[in-house]
């Protein structure tokens, strides 16, 4: 077994240090492995205890959004203060991530359809990236062929410039890559009752499950903070 | 095709080919899609008289500059022990920090690839964190979650924070008390599993190598539950593990690190029982400073610092590794970079400006095949030669 003690005559060897007392000896620190008590795999969020610092970190305010919904209605995001948003950034031509964003969030949306927490306590707000293609209509019969609820659903679009600002806001971008389509960031927000972003999911690693539990996690804060909470305040 | 299936079609399409991904890279950074352009390496002015520098090097080679030094960026201070960065989760920037100053530069990589501009530079990291000695720039959507190697008076305890893209503080995460040093950190979001490693703090590592404490060195190895960002184990391996690699595979419950002042590797593995497993599982070289990992899940490649050599280990059986090939590209090889297809690694040979002994620093070039590792005789950019003297590469990213 090489040591320390050998590192050291290696690199004296090489002329990169010198001891005139010799080689400094090992520190008496042991090897084998000391692995602890079975731990469980899963998250451990603790809901009990209003002292532990929430797992979900407070990342910052969720950025203004007042754009155009698919009804072409006009949308603001803080309507939905009291109740966690999920903000995702999609464009309907995109056919790279975006299909998949949309087609994994279907699959929130029934996993807290199921939990009982769809609409009354969660909604989701997909922006368009393309909004000079992404109208109304358009995003309308987007969300029809994900089986998108819209009643809880929000697809916004507006004037480019109104959207390119609300990209920008959120820290994210569109624009041509190589092959001449939208190239984008893959993130998808969790912003919690009182407007905070609390998590940002990449595609490749968002599970309904997952989602469920932060969506969970948050409103048990949530309620332990203010009890249980009310219909969301209309701005 | 029903929709649904097409659709699932269309989400498999967008897990990265596991044989073509950049390994060592944070899974939430966008892989490039094309053969790289540029090496960017993070450069220590040898003599600390001049500024540190971020210099760009051209490696399409299709190219006429193809291996030459086109562009440097002036990082405004020197004397910062310019060491490790990594991109931000959409490879628009990359964050950027120095071991002595703790001083952490965003730098823009989007608006022109071949002209890196400083978009901040953040003077306050230990003050906002409590930590110095900013280490691995680890990538999360939309934010960077950063190792520290110490607390922000240069000693103990190390720990993690937490920033968004463009800066902003959001956590500190505590280290566990029984694991006080940091290093490098690794996640695996599919076991939602995290690990993180030791070396020592700047009270050490600023000294002379003759002159630091080698009882102030960790061996700890913490593994966490990612999502909770809580510490769930204290494992021990080799003394100063260095480098975090999990196995590229999803089913893969191990991974390896390098023990620099143990020349070892080590394996961690999970257990049915959720706890991991610390073994040794080879011995290398002197000084194995940096632990590279080849895109297929095959290979370790090894920088032994103190035997100026690579070594190329075939991990297929995890726990039998085998040495499969050799190269000395320079004196004191240390930091690799491996592209995304595995084939090229670029090599540079500063470690630390009170560990270096090579005094001549280039970026050399292997080239990696089914035969083993060979050193390209004519890519070989001297960093010896600039107008502010001589430099010390250290970590390299390709764009």
């Amino acid at each position: 077994m090489r040591t320390i003690a050998s590192w050291f005559a290696a690199l004296a060897f090489t002329g990169l240090v010198s001891y005139p007392g010799g080689v400094p000896g090992m520190p008496a620190l042991s090897r084998s492995a000391e692995p602890e008590a079975p731990k469980e795999r899963a998250p451990r969020v603790d809901k009990t205890s209003s002292a532990s610092p929430s797992p979900l970190a407070d990342i910052g305010p969720a950025p203004t959004v007042e754009l155009t919904d698919a009804q072409g209605k006009p949308f603001a995001l803080a309507k939905l203060r009291g109740k966690v948003v999920i903000v995702s950034f999609v464009f309907t031509t995109c056919g790279g991530s975006c299909p998949a964003t949309t087609f994994s969030l279907t699959r929130v949306q029934r996993a807290l359809q199921a939990a009982g927490l769809w609409s009354k306590r969660v909604e989701f707000v997909s922006i368009s990236l393309d909004p000079s293609r992404d109208t109304p209509e358009v995003l309308t019969a987007y969300a029809r062929n994900y089986r998108a609820d819209l009643a809880a659903w929000h697809f916004l679009t507006g004037p480019p410039d109104r959207v390119s600002q609300v990209i920008a806001a959120w820290g994210m971008w569109a624009r041509p890559g190589p092959s001449g389509t939208l190239d984008h960031p893959s993130r998808i927000f969790l912003v919690d009752p009182s407007g905070r972003q609390r998590e940002i999911y990449n595609l490749e690693f968002l599970k309904p499950a997952l989602v469920l539990q932060d969506v969970q996690s948050i409103l048990a804060e949530t309620e332990a903070e203010s009890g249980p909470a009310n219909e969301p305040t209309v701005r | 095709m029903p929709a649904t299936r097409l659709l699932w079609f269309l989400l498999l399409g967008l897990v990265p080919t596991l044989a073509s991904a950049e390994t060592c890279l944070s899974p939430y950074v966008k892989r490039l899609d094309r053969p790289e352009s540029y090496l960017y390496v993070f450069c220590v002015d040898a003599d600390a008289q001049d500024n540190d520098f971020i210099a760009v090097i051209d490696v399409n080679p299709d190219s006429a500059r193809y291996g030459t030094l086109i562009q440097t960026l002036d990082l405004g201070s020197k004397g910062n022990e310019t060491h490790h960065w990594g991109f931000t989760d959409d490879r628009t920037r990359i964050w950027a920090g120095g071991l002595l100053s703790s001083r952490v530069w965003i730098i823009d990589v989007a608006t022109d690839p071949a002209k890196p501009r400083i978009e901040a530079v953040l003077d306050d990291i230990p003050q906002k964190t409590g930590l110095s000695g900013p280490h691995t720039y680890y990538a999360l959507p939309g934010r960077m979650l950063i190792s520290f190697l110490g607390a922000a008076d240069g000693g103990l305890p190390a720990g993690l924070a937490e920033f968004t893209n463009d800066g902003k503080f959001i956590r500190r995460i505590e280290n566990p008390k029984n694991a006080p040093y940091g290093y490098d950190l690794a996640i695996k979001p599919g076991l939602n599993r995290m690990v993180s490693s030791s070396f020592t703090p700047k009270r050490n590592y600023r000294k002379p190598l003759a002159q630091m404490d080698l009882k102030d060195f960790g061996s700890e190895m913490v593994v966490w539950d990612f999502k909770a960002r809580k510490p769930l184990q204290v494992g021990k391996a080799g003394l100063a593990p260095l480098e975090v690699r999990w196995s590229l595979k999803p089913e893969n419950d191990y991974g390896f690190t390098n023990c620099a002042l143990d020349n070892s590797i080590w394996r961690f593995r999970g257990q049915p029982d959720g706890t991991y497993e610390f073994k040794k599982v080879a011995q290398t070289g002197a000084l194995p400073a940096d632990l590279r990992q080849s895109p297929d899940d095959r290979y370790l490649f090894v920088s032994c610092f103190g035997d100026n050599l690579i070594q190329q280990w075939d991990v297929s059986d995890p726990d039998q590794l085998k040495l499969f090939s050799t190269v000395s590209p320079m004196v004191q090889p240390n930091m690799m970079h491996l592209t995304g297809d595995g084939k090229r690694m670029y090599v540079t040979n500063s470690l630390l400006s009170t560990l270096d002994h090579a005094g001549r620093f280039y970026v050399r070039l292997v080239h990696v095949g089914p035969d083993g590792m060979k050193v390209d005789p004519f890519f070989n950019v001297d960093l010896n030669k600039l107008p502010t003297g001589p430099a010390r590469g250290h970590d390299m990213l390709v764009n």
